[in-house]
């Protein structure tokens, strides 16, 4: 399977960007990043960025949205990244590794997960957070992924349409995407601090504690709950899955 | 002002704690944005930030706020003596020892009025200075009889470590609404924190902030489970990660106590799964959530299953035990049967299984029923009318009797079990005493009970009280029931309609509510029993209280004159059909769902979340009379709510749904959500609208 990584990132951003893309670039085929709110495409970034990169400058400025908007082949294995991570050598790999453990159950994997209360209110604090910064002890079912760190295949991919008037809660929409469609999300075990944040303006603690406007909380409704996760853990389920499929 | 709180201490010390008669010691200037400062700070168009958003306070002459008061005490005075409460410019700092019972940190807000008129909130800064100290509860309370009393609690269990801990207080309307009721408007409410274990902490940064109103219900719902679902979601962040299966445990226990039995049983999976990890305590709360859900689910088997895993468990707790006992499969023999009644007729602590005994009717066997269960609860006497039933029908009105008696209720002068349908035999004296007042309409709608609806119109007809008039609506019956309907026509207290087409109970309520000329609105079903004193018992509540609505109870009963004991061993069940209120408050709510069973509990369900437990009244004796048959709505097939807490699960769904709408509001939950399941499962029924009926048409 082909790797494709793709990213959206505006000029506010432009140093992290950099740092960001380089340390996916050299894991990916290809990277495509979509440059919101550019003219062009900074010379200062174009080039210090290997040749497997692409630039996307878009006719309107589709935020974070912009990372669904890149074409990819079903049978892609898509990266979905954000600007201001510093992914690790290994980061790639062990996510298709991932992938692939439990492709049976066709999960869709990622790093930074949320599992919400069953009767969530939109209260941030009604959400049990596993950041990407923190350890995780083992592979986990959650309601939704952070669209920053998730691996999936080119057919998981929600289209721009459906995507298109979610900006600034992506990482919902494309858990209702994945629900709708079957797609487990499964939050990947790991070491404390594997994957950094890179400074900007905007610290994570925000991103986490922020508060929905309603009609988002309500459609967070679809997917928000333990009750909505596969009962028991994803290695047991995949294995179980993997000797039905044999027999 | 430190001396003041020393003279105060030593006041409590000497035994007046928590009993002061004195108003609590003023601290000035005690944190950088008192109460009484924030009208100065708002005159001068300064904006506070609550939830992310800014508000300007509204300009109030700093005077009508009070000075603001600290006090610490304690249940225990020797806990008074390793105190120390110091005042260092705008911080209080608080080093208190061991702590037996408790320990209340407390602070004097604001008036009750101004909390309503502003819509207030409070929020204040607290740190350990010392290691993390535990705090039990925060909240509001108010002093009443030189006593202080909490008035809303919430962040149970909390824990403050060094550095920002903010907490806000916002006490939920519904709490304020009923406070408003009991107080004065200028009495003092007070923010508290009360901790169980030695604390060394400060307090500082003591505000109050206009807060938002909040649209979603729940959140300013007067109730102990809204409480407890507040403290969960606010939780679930940092519990989460610390013990996630006991926040798992106390959220499925809420979903149950919600009647969500599609959330709880899909908790308690996971909780299954995980219970190994649990410490005894918790996996009894686990094993008793599943006992619940599996009752409700009819999923006998798989808990009979689960409780044998963990009989090391259920050994050890009678209701545990209890439910082990009633999932026991039918006896195959006398030998097995003997050994069952062996092995489940005594509790882990010694007492009788009165649930298993009464099940296999073996506890009105039992020798010397009757002596022992003299003084005891009044079913004592409804084990022995079901005993009687068959043998002596004499004997089962007295028990019958001797149990209405327990309420002030007038007797029964005739009864016949064993014959047909023993609700039609019912009959009491007639009342030389009518009573009169605002008139009553009791709605009734009927389909295919042409065999009941004659004694349940009587038994409305022979009320004591006298204002009221009848509303009957034939739902496009097959049985002729609209005949017997019609043998009541002459008197003038009877109006007879009937459905243009089949549309279910609740479609006719509505349309009927519309037409109704009683200042009250109550029901009837069309198989059902009131007793002579159901209207005057229920509009003497609604005349000489506050109470907006009131409803009672009622007792099945088989046509053979079985009265059905359910699962928690009581027969006195709550009648969501009695519920009674004046017509406006029908006309503020909306009426009931299109739904052809579930209306009533959700229509109650909503006005008491939105009005309080105060105002919607539950009277506990027995007004009804209910017929507990196969014909009944909740025992067809599809359909059924059995004595065993079994709900079909298109009833599960719908409740589900529902109490979702009503927690979280309809901006997260829409309309077309429940209405979406109603349809989904069958239960949808399109309004058809009623005509009056003429005789001969």
């Amino acid at each position: 399977m082909k790797r494709v990584g793709v990213m959206a990132s505006y000029p506010a951003r432009r140093d992290t960007l950099i740092h960001a893309a380089a340390s996916v670039a050299a894991q990916v085929d290809r990277l495509t990043i979509v440059l919101n709110q550019y003219d062009e495409v900074p010379s200062q970034v174009s080039q210090a960025l290997p040749d497997n990169v692409r630039f996307v400058l878009p006719k309107t400025d589709l935020k974070d949205v912009g990372k669904f908007s890149v074409s990819v082949g079903a049978d892609d294995l898509v990266f979905l990244c954000d600007d201001d991570i510093l992914y690790p050598d290994d980061y790639c790999s062990h996510l298709a590794g991932a992938w692939e453990r439990y492709k049976e159950l066709r999960a869709v994997i990622g790093v930074h997960g949320i599992i919400y209360s069953d009767f969530f209110d939109g209260d941030p604090r009604s959400r049990l957070v596993h950041l990407f910064t923190g350890a995780l002890e083992a592979d986990t079912f959650v309601n939704q992924l952070g669209t920053g760190t998730v691996v999936c295949a080119g057919y998981q991919m929600p289209p721009l349409k459906w995507m298109r008037s979610s900006a600034g809660f992506v990482d919902l929409r494309f858990a209702v995407h994945a629900e709708r469609n079957g797609y487990p999300r499964i939050c990947l075990n790991r070491g404390a601090e594997w994957m950094r944040q890179l400074e900007t303006k905007t610290s994570l603690f925000e991103t986490v504690t922020a508060q929905w406007p309603p009609n988002v909380t309500a459609e967070a409704q679809e997917i928000a709950g333990f009750r909505f996760l596969p009962l028991g853990a994803p290695e047991e389920l995949a294995c179980r899955r993997g000797s039905e499929t044999q027999t | 002002m430190l001396e003041n709180i020393q003279r105060q201490l030593a006041s409590e010390k000497a035994g007046n704690i928590d009993r002061e008669s004195k108003a609590p010691i003023a601290l000035e200037a005690l944190t950088g944005a008192p109460v009484n400062a924030l009208s100065k700070r708002a005159a001068e168009g300064e904006t506070c930030q609550t939830n992310g958003k800014a508000h300007v306070l509204t300009p109030k002459p700093a005077h009508e706020l009070p000075a603001l008061g600290f006090r610490f005490t304690a249940r225990n005075k020797s806990t008074l003596t390793a105190t120390q409460i110091e005042q260092n410019g705008e911080t209080i700092r608080i080093r208190a020892g061991a702590v037996d019972g408790w320990a209340r940190a407390v602070l004097q807000a604001a008036p009750l009025e101004e909390i309503i008129q502003r819509n207030l909130l409070f929020s204040l800064r607290v740190c350990a200075t010392g290691k993390a100290a535990k705090f039990k509860s925060a909240g509001i309370g108010f002093y009443k009889d030189k006593t202080f009393h909490l008035a809303y609690t919430s962040g149970r269990n909390g824990t403050i470590a060094a550095g920002e801990n903010f907490l806000s207080i916002q006490p939920p309307r519904g709490v304020i609404r009923r406070l408003a009721k009991e107080l004065d408007g200028k009495s003092p409410m007070f923010v508290f924190l009360e901790f169980t274990e030695p604390v060394e902490i400060e307090i500082d940064r003591f505000k109050a902030v206009e807060a938002k109103a909040n649209s979603i219900p729940y959140l300013e719902a007067d109730g102990d489970v809204h409480d407890k679902l507040r403290d969960l979601n606010a939780s679930l962040f940092l519990e989460g990660k610390r013990d996630l299966l006991s926040w798992l445990t106390s959220e499925a226990e809420v979903a149950l106590r919600l009647e969500c039995f599609e959330t709880a049983a899909r908790l308690v999976n996971i909780l299954l799964s995980r219970i190994d990890d649990a410490e005894p305590k918790l996996k009894k709360r686990i094993l008793s959530i599943c006992v619940e859900t599996a009752f409700g689910e009819g999923s006998l088997d798989e808990l009979r299953t689960t409780l044998l895993n963990h009989i090391e468990i259920v050994r050890q707790d009678d209701y545990l035990f209890t439910a082990l006992s009633l999932c026991w499969p039918a006896y195959a023999d006398d030998m097995e049967r003997q050994d069952a009644v062996s092995a489940f007729s005594h509790l882990p602590s010694g007492n009788n299984n009165r649930a298993f005994l009464a099940a296999n009717d073996l506890f009105t066997r039992a020798h010397g029923i009757l002596s022992a269960l003299k003084g005891e609860e009044p079913e004592a006497y409804l084990m022995a009318a079901n005993f009687f039933r068959t043998k002596d029908p004499a004997a089962y009105r007295i028990m019958m009797n001797k149990y209405l008696d327990r309420f002030g209720l007038t007797p029964l002068t005739c009864v016949t079990p064993q014959n047909g349908n023993v609700l039609a035999s019912l009959s009491f004296p007639v009342s030389e005493k009518q009573l009169s007042g605002p008139k009553i309409s009791v709605i009734m709608a009927t389909h295919n009970a042409a065999e009941t609806v004659g004694y349940a119109m009587r038994s409305i007809l022979d009320q004591t009280y006298s204002n009221l008039e009848l509303l009957v609506c034939d739902d496009s019956s097959a049985d002729g029931s609209l005949a017997e309907v019609e043998k009541f026509s002459a008197d003038p207290r009877v109006r007879i309609f009937r459905s243009k087409k089949n549309q279910g109970p609740y479609n006719i309520r509505n349309a009927l509510i519309a037409g109704a000329g009683g200042e009250f609105i109550t029901f009837a079903d069309s198989d059902d029993f009131s007793h002579p004193q159901r209207l005057e018992r229920q509009i003497q509540v609604l005349l000489t209280s506050d109470a907006a609505a009131c409803f009672g109870r009622w007792l099945r009963i088989t046509p053979d004159g079985r009265v059905a004991f359910f699962r928690d061993h009581r027969c006195l069940r709550m009648s969501v059909v009695s519920f009674m209120a004046r017509k406006s408050l029908f006309e503020r709510f909306g009426g009931y769902r299109s739904s052809l069973c579930g209306a009533d509990s959700e229509f109650l369900e909503h006005v008491r979340l939105a009005l309080g437990r105060t105002e919607v009244v539950e009277l506990e004796f027995p007004l009804i009379f209910g017929l507990w048959s196969t014909q009944s709505l909740t025992r067809q097939a599809g359909l059924e709510a059995t004595e065993d807490g079994f709900r079909s699960s298109k009833r599960r769904a719908y409740a589900e749904i529902a109490t979702r709408r009503r927690l979280l509001g309809p901006e997260l939950v829409p309309e077309s959500a429940v209405t979406g399941k109603l349809a989904e499962v069958g239960l949808f029924r399109k309004p058809a609208g009623v005509l009056p009926h003429s005789m001969g048409i």
